[in-house]
C-alpha cells in the first residue's frame, strides 16, 4: 500500500512539472509584449521606450525563454511564486488567505451533496422503478438542469430578499455559508444521486450479491456491506473529480455570492491582466487537482483490493 | 425419505411482454442422503430450478406449483422465513465462483459472516469455524485475509463449497460447480463434494451439462429439456439403457460415444413447440407428438419418462 502511494506521488510530481511548463509557455504565447503589458498595468497608457525596456531588465524578460522558464521553476520550486504585478503583493500568500474560503465551501459542499446523494441514490437503486424511485429521479433531473447562478439568484432573492433570513453575500459566518453551500451542494448531489443510483443497480445484479442472499443475509447486510462499497467505487472517482474542481474554486458561485476564495482571485487577476497571479493561481490549482486525484486513488486502494495489491 | 418436493412447478418471466416458460410441470423429489443430477442443455431451465427452490428469482415471475420442504411450501414463505432456510437448511453455490465471490471482501470474512449472522457467535469464533471450514474444502487457513482475486479458479470454486457448507445444510444446490475448470481440477473438485455430502449425510441437487460429472457423483439423474423433466432414474440405469429419445442421443453425444450431434437446435422458451417439447428433433415422432402433449409415467420402479414410446399398465388401461 506504502509503494502504491509513493508511485501515485512520484505521478503527481510529474503532472506538476508538466502544468509549470504548460502554465509557463501559455504565459510566453500570450499576444503582445509582456514588458510592455506589465509596464501598462504599472504606469498606465502613456509610456515611453524607456520605461518598458527597464521593465524588460528588471524583470529579467530579456534573457532566452528557457532561462525564464528555469529561473521560474527554480521559484516556484523554493515555494516562490513570485509578487503580483499590481500590487507586489507575494503571489503565494495572496492565494493562501483566499484558500481557505474555498475550501470551507468546498468541504460544506461536498458534506451536503453526498448526506442527499447517497441515501437518496441507494433508495432509489433498491426501490427501482417505483414513485419514490420517479420522484428522486426527477429531482435529480431539476437538479442537473438547474444552472448554478440561477438556483444562486433565486435563493438570494427567497431567503436574502423576501424572507430576510439570510445574507445574499460575504464571508464570515455561518450563515453566510449557507445559500453557496446549498447552490453549489444541490448542483452537486443531482449528478452524484444518478451515478450512485446507476451504480447501485449495476451491483445489486451481480453473482455475489446473489451469493450473499442465498447465505441466507438480510437486506440491510446486503446493501450496506456487499453492495455498497462495490457501488462506490465510481462514485468516488467522479466526486473526487468535483472536488478537484470545487477546490479550484466555484468561480460562478463565489462570484454571485462575493465569496473571497480562489475562483474569484483568479477572475479578478484575469482582469486585472495580473500575469503573476494569474500564473500562480493555475499553478495551485493543477497542483490542488493533483492531489485530489492522488487522494481519489488512496481511497480506491483502500476500497478495492484488486489495485492495492496490483503488480508492478 | 423424501426431504424436498417439487410438484407441478411452473416458472415464467415476462421479459417484454414475451413470456418466457423456464419451468413447465416439473415434478422431482429429493431424497435423503441422495445425490440427485440435474442434466441439460445451456438455457434449458435447470438453473432456473434451482433458483426457484432456494426462492432468489428476480421480481419480475410468476411462480406456479409447490416446493414442500419439512411440511411447508417454501413457494409460500414469508422472506423472513426464507432468510432462515438459506444457508442454513438449503446451501447453494452459484455458477461461475469469479464473479460470485465478492470482490472487496476477505474470503474469510465471506465465510466467517455467515456464522456471525446465523449463529450470533462473535468475531473471533467465527474466525475459528471459518478456518476450519477452509480445512475441511483442502485451502490453507492462513489464506483468509486474502481477496478472491487472489485465487485460482479451483481454489474460488473450493471457496463456493466452503460457503455451501458452511452451516451444514440438509441440501446443497451446486450450479455447474466444475465449468471452466481444467480436467484434473475438475476431477479434484468433483471428489470433494462428493466426500463432503456424503459424510455429513447431506442431500445435494447438482445442476450440470457435464454427463461425466453427473455420473461421477449422482444418484439419480433427472434430464432436463426445455423447461420440462423428459426422464427420471438411477444413474447406471439412466447411462446403461436411456429411455427417451432425447436422453438416447444426448448420450450419444459423448465424446466416448461417439460425439454424434443432436440435429436441429433446443426451442426458445418463449415458443415452446406444441404436443411433445422435443418432437421436431426427434428420431422416432409419429403424428401423436405433435399433437398431444406426454405425461410423465413411471414406467419401471424409480424410471419415470415423458414420451409416447412408452406406456404403462394404468394409462392402457
Amino acid at each position: 500500500m506504502l509503494k502504491y502511494i509513493l508511485k501515485r506521488l512520484l505521478l503527481v510530481f510529474v503532472v506538476v512539472l508538466g502544468v509549470t511548463v504548460v502554465t509557463f509557455s501559455a504565459m510566453q504565447s500570450a499576444p503582445g509584449d509582456p514588458a510592455e503589458m506589465i509596464a501598462v498595468a504599472r504606469y498606465g497608457e502613456d509610456l515611453t521606450q524607456e520605461e518598458i525596456e527597464w521593465v524588460r531588465v528588471t524583470e529579467g524578460l530579456d534573457a532566452p525563454v528557457y532561462i525564464q522558464y528555469l529561473g521560474w521553476l527554480e521559484h516556484v520550486l523554493r515555494l516562490d511564486l513570485g509578487k503580483s504585478l499590481i500590487t507586489y503583493e507575494d503571489v503565494l500568500e495572496e492565494i493562501l488567505t483566499r484558500f481557505p474560503a474555498t475550501l470551507v465551501l468546498t468541504i460544506s459542499s461536498l458534506i451536503l451533496s453526498l448526506l442527499i446523494a447517497l441515501p437518496i441514490g441507494i433508495i432509489s437503486a433498491v426501490r427501482k422503478n417505483t414513485i419514490v424511485d420517479n420522484a428522486c429521479m426527477t429531482g435529480a433531473l431539476l437538479g442537473v438542469s438547474m444552472p448554478n447562478f440561477w438556483l444562486g439568484l433565486l435563493l438570494i432573492w427567497l431567503f436574502a430578499l423576501s424572507l430576510g433570513l439570510l445574507p445574499s453575500f460575504g464571508y464570515g459566518s455561518i450563515k453566510h455559508l449557507i445559500l453557496p453551500t446549498i447552490t453549489l451542494g444541490t448542483s452537486m448531489a443531482a449528478i452524484t444521486t444518478r451515478l450512485t443510483r446507476s451504480s447501485m443497480l449495476d451491483v445489486l445484479n451481480q453473482d455475489y450479491i446473489v451469493t450473499a442472499k442465498a447465505k441466507g443475509l438480510d437486506e440491510k447486510t446486503i446493501l450496506l456491506k456487499h453492495a455498497l462499497k462495490n457501488a462506490m467505487l465510481p462514485v468516488i472517482t467522479f466526486v473526487g473529480l468535483q472536488l478537484g474542481f470545487l477546490l479550484g474554486g466555484a468561480v460562478i458561485v463565489e462570484t454571485i455570492f462575493a465569496w473571497p476564495g480562489i475562483g474569484r482571485l483568479l477572475v479578478d487577476s484575469i482582469y486585472a491582466r495580473d500575469f503573476a497571479l494569474i500564473q500562480g493561481c493555475v499553478l495551485f490549482i493543477a497542483v490542488i487537482f493533483a492531489l485530489a486525484n492522488l487522494a481519489v486513488d488512496i481511497l480506491y486502494a483502500y476500497l478495492d483490493p484488486r489495485i492495492r495489491y496490483e503488480k508492478k | 425419505m423424501t426431504l424436498l418436493k417439487i410438484e407441478d412447478l411452473g416458472v415464467y418471466f415476462n421479459a417484454r411482454g414475451r413470456i418466457v416458460k423456464a419451468n413447465n410441470g416439473v415434478d422431482l423429489e429429493i431424497e435423503e442422503n441422495e445425490i440427485l443430477g440435474l442434466i441439460g442443455e445451456t438455457g434449458c431451465g435447470k438453473s432456473i430450478l434451482g433458483r426457484a427452490i432456494i426462492g432468489l428469482l428476480s421480481e419480475n415471475v410468476e411462480i406456479k406449483g409447490k416446493i414442500i420442504y419439512r411440511r411447508e411450501n417454501l413457494l409460500t414463505l414469508s422472506e423472513d422465513k426464507m432468510r432462515q432456510i438459506r444457508g442454513k437448511e438449503i446451501g447453494m453455490m452459484l455458477q461461475n465462483p469469479s464473479t460470485s465471490l465478492n470482490p472487496v471482501l476477505t474470503v474469510g470474512e465471506q465465510i466467517a459472516e455467515v456464522y456471525r449472522y446465523h449463529e450470533g457467535i462473535g468475531k473471533e469464533e467465527a474466525r475459528k469455524k471459518a478456518a476450519e471450514t477452509f480445512k475441511l474444502v483442502g485451502i490453507d487457513p492462513e489464506r483468509m485475509d486474502e481477496y478472491p482475486h487472489q485465487f485460482s479458479g479451483g481454489m474460488k470454486q473450493r471457496v463456493m463449497i466452503a460457503i455451501g457448507l458452511a452451516l451444514n445444510p440438509r441440501i446443497l444446490i451446486a450450479d455447474e460447480p466444475t465449468t471452466g475448470l481444467d480436467y484434473s481440477m475438475k476431477k479434484k473438485i468433483v471428489d470433494l463434494m462428493s466426500e463432503l455430502v456424503r459424510s455429513r449425510n447431506m442431500s445435494m441437487l447438482l445442476i450440470t451439462h457435464d454427463l461425466e460429472v453427473a455420473k461421477r457423483m449422482c444418484d439419480r439423474i433427472a434430464v432436463m429439456y426445455a423447461s420440462e423433466l423428459l426422464e427420471i432414474a438411477p444413474v447406471e440405469k439412466i447411462l446403461s439403457e436411456p429411455k427417451h429419445p432425447y436422453t438416447q442421443d444426448l448420450l450419444d453425444s459423448l465424446p466416448r460415444r461417439g460425439l454424434k450431434p443432436i440435429p436441429g437446435a433446443s426451442p426458445s422458451l418463449t415458443s415452446l413447440p406444441a404436443g411433445c417439447r422435443f418432437h421436431p428433433r426427434c428420431r422416432y415422432k409419429s403424428d401423436e407428438c405433435s399433437e398431444k402433449h406426454p405425461e410423465m409415467i413411471e414406467i419401471e420402479a424409480k424410471n419415470h419418462v415423458r414420451c409416447f414410446l412408452y406406456k404403462n399398465d394404468e394409462n392402457k388401461g
